[in-house]
């Protein structure tokens, strides 16, 4: 098992006859993900790497059967109305890679999606990787196995760089993953850690969860509280970046779009102590997370 | 964040259920003193520079002739405040105000949604109010945007207003509420929103940044944007004017650059959360970062040569690191041409500055190849983590004799 996706997952992919589509379509086809179809409107009957492109979304649906998840690399202009489409067309799963969704257009997403009982995971999402099974957008480019390892950990993130070189980190200290998920690294996700973790809570091949966090934004909050609320039982490894950041002055915001701090919320020395506090092991040497997964393992063992 | 000037700011919120103080842009003490002897009576003169907690800083100041206005607005024209050479001043009548509330209106990650802020006591207290929680009132704008007034007279009942005074608050805030989110607000703050002693109600002070993402839809705003000023809090520096002039003439994957006056450590890691790790790393070991720096995806040759040479022209700087993601998509030779380019026409001894790259990723066999090609830089792939190489400059910079 593993979160999102696996080898069986058919996967449709919106935009697949842009620029960076095409390139990345290959990648996963080549890493075994299950792509069964692609949509760009007004190039439907044409053919990208084997897979058959469709006008709409609602076309292929109706000629592939059901689809497990669709991935966007439709450009920020389009991305949102392209979400809706994939929704309308009863996807339940929708990874969004566009960078520079408008934060209202993400709203207005966030909010069809609920009301559908439909899941987003994006904007400005690197990808999703189950390793050894399939992966959606650009995680891991040509060589993935370069960072990921199957596994039992669970790793969350909003950056897709870090998020995937901490999985490099965890493969090259013989721990593997079950999923991983860059959630994007916005103002506003359509899902976040805590709505991640709680699909590793219940995935049985899941033995611990490592976050990357940044500063700004709720989710090492939300995680906390889920955490000491025992929503989430199994144990979490954290590390939050920005502690330099911190030193300057108010609101500076470098990084992510969704690294603004204001005032004290949302910077990484109360985030780490919002974790802390509960039990979640944070820590304070990126290199060193290995090490506390480790810890965390032995000692869950033992009990 | 776009942020948008204060009169900008008010003369687009003049249409609303609420009054806005008659007033103008000012470039000259001669200007300002002409609008003083016009608007008559007391006044205040505020910098017009895109930042928040200007009368701490000592930006606004209260006049009670043209004369003093124009002596006031001398002064604060040209003066820094806040890390912000004042260019022009807003001169406008005082509000002859009888109760001070607060209005913000911002995204909010936690509801994924607009969510507005209401505190009964508003102007210098509202820190406090905040801080507290009490009298602070909040509210989950509809994803579309739309606010029943019902709603807004339930926020403001719920900050302990009473009298005909709901029903006045909830007119304006209905208003902003609107206005805001059609303006693809990132933060609306009116502070203080208050009570005349006509019984108005008044935006007397006003902030807007607008989503950087939603700027061409957002054209009307074009003539008092401040881009992406508010993310360094002060004047660009000549480097990052520079990074700012080369990112206009190549497209494609753009460079920001931030300079710390106090550092030593140049720092070129890229990636949003890789940079962070990056600094972080610096400062533990012991350094002081000289300058952060970031990219957007897509690769530019001439954009890694100017950055770099930019870092190693500042005269302050003791040692570099360069850095990426394993996971960071470009193939690296692009890059690497840049850095080879401005590192070999540097005329700094990298034998007593010290350079670390650690850039592993796609074709780096390419880019080790390249780098080679420059004496006494330490190069390393992904045979460690982008801390190791970090702690590996700051060790060799701390041994350099002093």
């Amino acid at each position: 098992m593993s979160i999102l996706i696996d080898q069986t997952t058919p996967v449709l992919i919106q935009g697949i006859t842009g620029w960076a589509a095409q390139r990345h379509v290959r990648y996963m086809l080549d890493y075994g993900t299950k792509v069964v179809g692609g949509v760009t409107p007004g190039k439907g009957g044409t053919i990208v790497e084997g897979v058959p492109v469709f006008d709409s979304v609602q076309q292929a649906v109706r000629q592939l059967g059901p689809v497990g998840l669709a991935t966007s690399f439709v450009p920020p202009r389009g991305a949102v109305d392209a979400a809706r489409e994939a929704i309308d067309a009863g996807i339940r799963v929708l990874h969004i890679a566009a960078e520079g969704v408008p934060v209202r257009d993400t709203i207005r997403l966030v909010d069809a999606a609920r009301n559908a009982g439909a899941r987003v995971i994006g904007p400005n999402s690197q990808g999703i990787i189950t390793p050894g099974q399939a992966k959606v957008g650009g995680s891991g480019g040509d060589r993935p196995s370069r960072m990921f390892t199957p596994g039992r950990i669970g790793v969350i993130s909003r950056s897709g760089g870090m998020g995937a070189e901490t999985c490099w980190l965890l493969s090259r200290n013989g721990l593997g993953q079950s999923t991983y998920v860059a959630i994007g690294g916005e103002t506003i996700s359509g899902s976040g850690y805590l709505d991640i973790a709680r699909l590793f809570e219940s995935d049985a091949d899941t033995d611990a969860l490592v976050c990357f966090g940044e500063p700004g934004g709720v989710h090492e909050e939300e995680l906390a509280t889920a955490y000491a609320a025992g929503e989430i039982t199994k144990p979490i490894v954290a590390y939050v970046a920005g502690t330099f950041m911190e030193t300057r002055a108010d609101g500076v915001s470098f990084g992510h779009a969704g690294a603004v701090v204001n005032g004290s919320s949302g910077a990484p020395s109360s985030k780490k102590t919002a974790m802390r506090d509960v039990g979640i092991s944070v820590a304070d040497r990126w290199s060193d997370i290995p090490t506390l997964v480790q810890q965390a393992l032995g000692v869950d063992a033992m009990e | 964040m776009a942020v948008i000037l204060e009169h900008i700011v008010k003369a687009r919120l003049a249409p609303l259920r609420l009054t806005v103080p008659k007033g103008g842009q000012c470039v000259s003490a001669e200007e300002a003193r002409d609008l003083a002897a016009e608007l008559g009576g007391s006044l205040v003169v505020k910098a017009l520079i895109p930042t928040g907690r200007r009368a701490k800083g000592g930006g606004v100041r209260f006049v009670e002739s043209p004369e003093e206005c124009a002596d006031v607005a001398g002064q604060i024209l040209g003066s820094t405040v806040n890390g912000f050479i004042v260019r022009s001043v807003l001169v406008e009548q005082k509000v002859d105000i009888v109760r001070e509330y607060y209005f913000s209106l911002a995204p909010d990650p936690s509801a994924r949604a607009m969510v507005a802020v209401f505190t009964r006591d508003g102007g210098v207290e509202v820190e406090d109010a905040l801080h507290s929680g009490e009298g602070v009132a909040r509210a989950t704008c509809d994803a579309d945007g739309s606010f029943p007034e019902f709603r807004a007279r339930q926020l403001v009942i719920e900050a302990d207003v009473t009298g005909p005074e709901i029903s006045l608050l909830a007119g304006a805030i209905q208003d902003l509420i609107q206005f805001g989110t059609s303006s693809d607000a990132t933060l609306l703050e009116i502070n203080p929103l208050a009570i005349t002693a006509d019984g108005s109600i008044c935006a007397a002070g006003a902030m807007l940044s607008i989503d950087d993402r939603a700027l061409s839809r957002q054209e009307t705003f074009a003539e008092g944007t401040v881009e992406a000023v508010d993310l360094y809090g002060r004047e660009l520096t000549p480097l990052e004017l520079r990074i700012r002039e080369v990112n206009a003439e190549h497209k494609g994957g753009q460079h920001r650059i931030m300079e710390f006056e106090d550092g030593d450590i140049g720092c070129m890691i890229s990636g949003g959360g890789a940079g962070l790790v990056g600094l972080d790393a610096i400062w533990r070991a012991g350094g002081r970062p000289a300058t952060a720096f970031d990219q957007t995806s897509g690769q530019v040759e001439e954009h890694f040569f100017h950055t770099t040479s930019g870092v190693l022209e500042l005269d302050r700087v003791r040692g570099l690191i360069i850095g990426s993601n394993i996971g960071a998509m470009g193939p690296v030779p692009i890059r690497m041409r840049g850095i080879v380019r401005a590192l070999k026409a540097s005329t700094r001894d990298f034998t007593t500055f010290p350079i670390v790259v650690r850039l592993a990723g796609p074709e780096d066999d390419e880019a080790r190849r390249l780098i080679a090609e420059v004496p006494d830089v330490h190069y390393f792939g992904d045979e460690v983590t982008i801390e190791e190489a970090v702690e590996h400059l700051i060790t060799l910079v701390q041994e350099l004799p002093a």
